[in-house]
């Protein structure tokens, strides 16, 4: 998965999250209640649920790893339940400060945003402030496109619909832009089932921080490769502050540049090798 | 007994009399042309809306106006109201009195002057209003939460001292805050002496803070409006500026006497507000704001006010339906498949050369199949 196709996904499957939410959103009825705190809760936790799901999917539908997606899922779910109607109700009285209108709309859904991403940080390979970043970008320009929706339709039931999809859009493809843009580190698989996919190491690359698994076991490694001659878990990554090392934990063996190594310090466009299915190391300083 | 029921009768009669401007409130008055004001919108029982109005002469004194002459318009549209209460009917009133007190009001014994008038606003006050007291320098002190306590209320106005610098919007954002929760009219009326030099707050935010069931903010500026940009002056064009927008109106004076005048009048002046309750037409949120006109109908004052019924996410007026949804899931999904689509079609393309391949292969067999014949006619010469 290239870098541009993994910012597609993310677009798409957050569409498919505001779809839903859009349709969601309406199951209760309108007006369910005349209390705005109540609705915003509500109507932004069933929003928040169904953008943060999908866009916590996206990671393990993009590495067709549906165990990955569905374990994703079951976190982001939640997650996006509560930050979306903690992120609505912030998002409402902040349109509310600004008199509404298009200005507040930008800032209301971009608190909203800022809440979303900031719960796909915590469940998905992104650091959190990138997804609050990507997130807050996502739901500002969301916000706009909402607004632009709402004016441009005379049926107020698309301008709806199209501003929720956007949004959703929207704050897929900024969390998944600001995590490909700013990344300092990431594995690019070049040959195999999932030729192409690119996983982001920052969150792995810190002294003292989380240490990511490769290995073949979907639920069992950080970095799952569909490849039957891959451990399942296969080899350890692990920060070192300056520099990333590579740990061997397979009978198999590990290659880096055709040697097989125990323990390697990995330096940027270095080929690693595990079963049949070849990696090679980015690093942007 | 023809006498004392002849006795009684005039007494109605007198007593009606002089009931009269209040029973049937007329809109002629004899300082001038009547203004109206909007001074609050109380929309927390959204879609039932509470506009709070105040008629008042060029003097700045209430003056009655009959209710039929009251006329609501919202986006242009004419209002039919569920009820219209006049002077004295809407209900309690909760006051937050602002007080300066920084280092400059010990001069010339303004503190005295604010702390005589705040007492007569208290004085004026009915048994069902509540009022409190903030003091701000740098920092906000809420110094008596509301109360109905009138004794406890001018004890905690004599007990003001002076200090520091002026941080007079981080007050009014505080004492919007405190007011939040009370229903019913609400106002704050702040009393400064000098320039706003340490806030963090600006009138902006102060303006944003104002929730939804709404408040008005009259400022009075004490001191020497010639003196603007020194601490002892005042910026009286923010004041007044922040009254404006807040639904209060901005006084000034240099006197301590006409100080307590404006506090009385202020008093006088919110208990004599009108409160036009209705339900709007637009029962949806949709965040767009709503312009509120008022017009007095025999007469040509009218004020306007805008106020948002929130809605972040847009309401609309049907629910979302089902085919439109599955028609979208469907594009989308579309869109979804359509890399993978893509990939294919580019493998059968790169595939392309192979089958060239073949067809030339093929060639060959023909070319094979053409040579037979020599072959064959090898064979025949054989």
């Amino acid at each position: 998965m290239s870098r541009r196709m993994r910012t597609y996904y993310y677009t798409v499957i957050g569409a498919i999250g505001g779809l839903l939410a859009w349709r969601v959103s309406d199951l209760l009825g309108l007006s369910f209640t005349s209390s705005l705190v109540v609705s915003e809760l509500v109507v932004g936790g069933l929003i928040g649920l169904c953008i943060g799901l999908l866009i916590g999917a996206t990671e393990g539908i993009v590495s067709r790893s549906p165990q990955r997606a569905a374990r994703s899922a079951i976190v982001a779910g939640p997650l996006g339940l509560a930050a979306g109607a903690v992120g609505l109700l912030l998002g409402e009285a902040a349109f509310q400060l600004l008199g509404g209108e298009a200005i507040g709309r930008v800032l209301g859904w971009a608190v909203f945003g800022l809440l979303i991403g900031l719960a796909e940080g915590a469940t998905g390979r992104t650091q959190m402030w990138k997804g609050a970043l990507g997130g807050l970008l996502g739901g500002a320009v969301g916000g706009a496109l909402i607004e632009v929706a709402r004016r441009g339709y005379a049926d107020p039931v698309m301008g709806k619909a199209a501003g929720l999809v956007l949004l959703g859009a929207s704050v897929g493809a900024f969390i998944a832009l600001i995590t490909v843009l700013l990344s300092r580190a990431w594995l690019e698989v070049t040959s195999g089932k999932l030729k192409g996919a690119e996983f982001m190491l920052d969150k792995f690359i810190h002294a003292g921080g989380p240490s990511a698994i490769i290995g073949s076991d979907a639920l069992k490694a950080d970095i799952a490769l569909p490849d039957p001659d891959i451990s399942p878990q296969h080899a350890l990554l692990s920060g070192a502050g300056t520099h990333v090392n590579l740990k061997d934990l397979s009978l198999g063996g590990t290659y880096v540049n055709n040697r097989r190594v125990e323990v390697a310090a990995l330096a940027d466009r270095q080929r690693i090798r595990l079963g049949n299915t070849e990696l090679v190391y980015h690093e942007r300083r | 007994m023809r006498t004392s029921i002849g006795w009684l009768r005039r007494s109605l009669w007198i007593g009606t009399l002089a009931l009269m401007p209040w029973s049937f409130p007329l809109l002629q008055d004899t300082t001038g042309e009547a203004h109206v004001q909007i001074t609050q919108i109380d929309r927390s029982r959204f879609p039932l809306i509470r506009v709070y109005l105040s008629a008042t002469d060029d003097a700045g004194e209430p003056v009655p106006v009959a209710q039929e002459e009251l006329q609501l318009y919202e986006n242009g549209q004419p209002i039919q109201a569920e009820s219209v209460s006049g002077a004295g009917e809407i209900g309690p009133l909760t006051t937050m009195l602002a007080i300066d007190i920084s280092g400059s009001m010990a001069v010339a014994g303004k503190l005295q002057a604010a702390q005589a008038a705040a007492k007569a606003y208290i004085d004026q006050m009915q048994p069902s209003d509540q009022a409190g007291l903030i003091a701000f320098d740098v920092q906000t002190d809420y110094v008596q939460p509301l109360t109905s306590d009138r004794q406890a209320l001018s004890e905690a106005v004599d007990g003001l001292k002076t200090r520091g610098d002026t941080a007079m919007f981080d007050a009014l954002v505080e004492g919007t805050r405190l007011l939040e929760s009370v229903p019913g009219r609400k106002a704050i009326i702040v009393l400064t002496d000098g320039m706003d030099n340490s806030s963090t707050a600006t009138l902006e935010a102060t303006i944003a803070q104002i929730g939804e069931s709404g408040l008005s903010i009259s400022a009075i500026g004490l001191g020497d409006s010639s003196k603007i940009g020194t601490f002892a002056g005042l910026n009286e064009a923010r004041l007044e500026s922040l009254a404006g927008q807040a639904g209060g109106v901005y006084s000034r004076t240099a006197d301590a006497a006409e100080l307590r005048q404006i506090y009385e009048r202020l008093g006088r002046v919110l208990h004599s507000e009108y409160v036009i309750s209705y339900t709007t037409a637009m029962t949806l949120r949709d965040g767009v704001n709503r312009t509120l006109d008022v017009r007095l109908a025999s007469s040509a004052a009218s004020a306007s006010r805008a106020y948002n019924p929130g809605g972040v996410v847009p309401e609309v007026a049907q629910p979302a339906s089902w085919p439109l949804f599955g028609l979208a899931l469907a594009g989308l999904a579309a869109l979804l498949l359509l890399p993978g689509l893509f990939r294919l079609g580019v493998g059968a393309a790169r595939n392309l050369p192979v089958r060239t391949r073949r067809t030339t292969s093929r060639g060959k067999v023909r070319l094979n199949d053409e040579a037979r014949p020599a072959d064959h006619g090898r064979i025949r010469l054989h």
